[in-house]
C-alpha cells in the first residue's frame, strides 16, 4: 500500500461550506488502499495499540490538493481506517470565491424590495391609523360656523365672471346680507302709496338672483382672497354686508394641504422592508367626500410621508384631490408625480328661496333626444335600413 | 476473469464508492428553495367608495390613513439568506449563498466535482 502524509482535525464545519480549518492540524502518515478515487479513499493510520476511537473528522491530503471530510472510521486488524469523502467547496474554495454567478439567495446582500415568501403568515394582524382631523385639513370647523359661504348672484357688478358674481362671506355677514334682504321692503324704493308694501313683498323675490350658492370648510376669518367690498349688488339692488368679491378664476381658487407619517409594518425591521408592500401591507385612505381607497403598498413603498392637496374651485365647488409621498430627505412633494387624483364636490349646496334649473342642461338634453328620435323616425321609414350594428359606427 | 476485468472491477467500484460518498455529503444538504415574489405582483390600487358631493357630514369626518400588516413567523437568513437576485463574484458574498444554474469550471477539479460544487451553489452554500 502507497504511503501518504495526511494532516488530521477535530473540525466542526457544516457540509456545505467553504470553511478551512483555522488551526494546523496533527499530521500523519497514512497508506492508501490500493484503488481509490479523488472523490472518496480510505486511509489506514497506526493510532496505537488501544482501541480508543478516534476524534478526527476532518483531513487535509497535500498531495491529493484536496480536504476530506472523514464519514467514517472503522477497525482493522490493529489499524484505524478512515473513511473520507472530498469536501468540493473546501478544496476549490478560491476559484468558487473567483466565480461570477447570479445569486439568488444571500445572508450578506439581499435586495430589501423583494418579497420574501419563505416565511408564512402567522394569522397575527396590526392595525395602525393615523389622522387627521377635518378642521385641521380644511381650517374651518363645522359645529362652529366659521366655515366660508360663496354665493354667485346676478346684479350690477364690473366684477362678475360671466353673467355671475361671486361673493365669499363669513356666515355672519351671510345672516346680515339675509336680514338687510329680507327684514323690509324699502330697498326696492317704491312708494308704498304706488305698491303696498305687502304686494311688493309678494311681486319682488330677491332670491331669484342668487343662482348658486354653497358652503366650505375653509376659514373664513383667514380667506383673503379677492377685493373686499362692503355691499352685495343683486339684481337691481344693492345690501350692505361685508364680503370679497372673487372676480377671477385664479382669486376662487384654494389649495390645503397636509401630510401622513405613512404607517409601517412592526416587523419591517431589519430584512423585512418588503412587509411593506401587499400582501403583508394594505392601506385605506378615507377621505370623505372623495371616498375610500386601498392604496396600492408600492406607491407607499419609498416614501416617509402620504401628502394630501386638495385643490378646490370656490365658484364651482369642484375639488381635486392628488396624493404623493416623499421621504424626510426631500424638500417638498412633487404633485405631477401624483400616483392618484380623484374629482369631486367639497362645497354643500346651500338652499336659497328660488328654485332653480339648469336650463340650458334641459334644453340640451332635450334638443338632443329630439334630434335623436327624429333620426330613428327617419330611419324606421327608411327603405333602405342600414345593419344595426352600423348605427353607432360614427366618430365619437 | 482476465486480469484487465479484474482490475476494470476493482476500479469501477473504488469510483463508485468515492461517488457514492460524495453524493452521500450534497444529499444531506437540504434544499432552500428560492422562494421570491417580484413586487409587480403586489395588489394594486382600488376605489372602494366613491364620494358624491360635499355635504356637512364629509366635512366633519376626519381624514385617517389606516394600514392592516401581517405578520409573518420568524426569519432565518443565517441559514436560507434573503432574496438578492444580483450577478456577482462569490467572494463579494458571505454566509449563505444560493445561486441560479451556477456554472463552476476548474483547471483542478475533476467534472464529477465541477458538477458538485454545482450542486451546492445550486442548494445553498456557506462561502465563509
Amino acid at each position: 500500500m502507497p504511503s501518504i502524509s495526511v494532516t488530521l482535525w477535530s473540525f466542526d464545519k457544516k457540509k456545505n461550506s467553504t470553511k478551512l480549518p483555522a488551526s494546523a492540524g496533527t499530521e500523519f502518515t497514512g497508506e492508501m488502499k490500493q484503488s481509490f478515487t479523488l472523490t472518496g479513499l480510505e486511509i489506514r493510520f497506526n493510532l496505537g495499540s488501544q482501541l480508543v476511537a478516534p476524534t478526527y473528522n476532518y483531513a487535509q491530503i497535500p498531495s491529493l490538493r484536496r480536504y476530506y471530510f472523514i464519514t467514517d472510521w472503522y477497525y482493522d486488524r490493529g489499524f484505524w481506517i478512515a473513511v473520507m469523502a472530498v469536501d468540493v467547496l473546501a478544496s476549490f474554495k478560491l476559484e468558487i470565491g473567483n466565480s461570477s454567478q447570479y445569486v439568488l439567495r444571500s445572508y450578506s446582500r439581499y435586495t430589501p424590495g423583494i418579497i420574501d415568501t419563505s416565511y408564512p403568515t402567522t394569522g397575527e394582524v396590526t392595525r395602525t391609523s393615523s389622522q387627521i382631523a377635518a378642521g385641521t385639513f380644511w381650517g374651518a370647523d363645522v359645529t362652529q360656523d366659521t366655515g366660508l359661504i360663496v354665493m354667485g348672484v346676478i346684479g350690477n357688478s364690473s366684477s362678475s365672471v360671466g353673467a355671475v358674481t361671486y361673493y365669499a362671506l363669513t356666515m355672519p355677514a351671510f345672516r346680515t346680507f339675509l336680514n338687510a334682504m329680507l327684514s323690509s321692503i324699502s330697498w326696492a324704493n317704491i312708494s308704498i302709496t304706488e305698491i303696498s308694501a305687502e304686494l311688493q313683498k309678494a311681486l319682488i323675490n330677491p332670491t331669484q338672483y342668487i343662482v348658486s350658492c354653497r358652503w366650505f370648510p375653509i376659514l373664513a376669518s383667514a380667506f383673503n382672497q379677492g377685493a373686499a367690498v362692503s355691499a352685495i349688488n343683486l339684481g337691481w339692488w344693492s345690501f350692505t354686508a361685508p364680503a370679497r368679491v372673487l372676480n377671477t378664476v385664479g382669486s376662487a381658487w384654494v389649495s390645503r394641504q397636509n401630510e401622513f407619517s405613512i404607517p409601517v409594518h412592526p416587523q419591517r425591521v431589519g430584512r423585512g422592508d418588503y412587509l411593506r408592500l401587499s400582501p403583508y401591507s394594505s392601506y385605506m385612505l378615507k377621505f370623505l367626500p372623495f371616498g375610500v381607497f386601498e392604496i396600492d403598498s408600492t406607491e407607499l413603498f419609498e416614501g416617509d410621508t402620504l401628502g394630501i392637496l386638495v385643490d378646490t374651485n370656490l365658484m364651482t365647488g369642484d375639488s381635486v384631490l392628488h396624493l404623493a409621498t416623499k421621504k424626510f430627505t426631500d424638500v417638498q412633494y412633487n404633485w405631477d408625480n401624483s400616483f392618484l387624483v380623484v374629482e369631486s364636490q367639497i362645497g354643500v349646496p346651500l338652499p336659497v328661496g328660488q328654485v332653480s334649473a339648469d336650463v340650458a342642461n334641459y334644453q340640451n338634453a332635450l334638443a338632443a333626444g329630439v334630434v335623436a328620435g327624429a333620426g330613428d323616425i327617419a330611419r324606421s321609414f327608411s327603405k333602405e335600413k342600414e345593419p344595426a350594428t352600423k348605427h353607432h359606427s360614427g366618430k365619437f | 476473469m482476465a486480469l484487465g476485468d479484474f482490475l476494470d472491477d476493482i476500479g469501477s467500484a473504488a469510483v463508485d464508492f468515492g461517488r457514492n460518498l460524495l453524493g452521500g455529503i450534497i444529499d444531506g444538504i437540504s434544499d432552500v428553495a428560492p422562494s421570491a415574489l417580484p413586487t409587480a405582483t403586489a395588489a394594486l390600487a382600488q376605489l372602494s367608495y366613491r364620494g358624491t358631493t360635499g355635504n356637512f357630514q364629509s366635512a366633519m369626518e376626519p381624514i385617517i390613513l389606516s394600514g392592516k400588516f401581517q405578520h409573518i413567523s420568524d426569519m432565518n437568513p443565517e441559514t436560507q439568506g434573503s432574496p438578492c437576485y444580483m450577478r456577482d463574484y462569490i467572494h463579494t458574498f458571505s454566509g449563505f449563498v444560493m445561486c441560479d444554474n451556477p456554472i463552476f469550471q476548474s483547471s483542478i477539479a475533476t467534472s464529477v466535482e465541477e458538477g458538485a460544487v454545482e450542486a451546492m451553489m445550486a442548494k445553498g452554500f456557506f462561502y465563509e
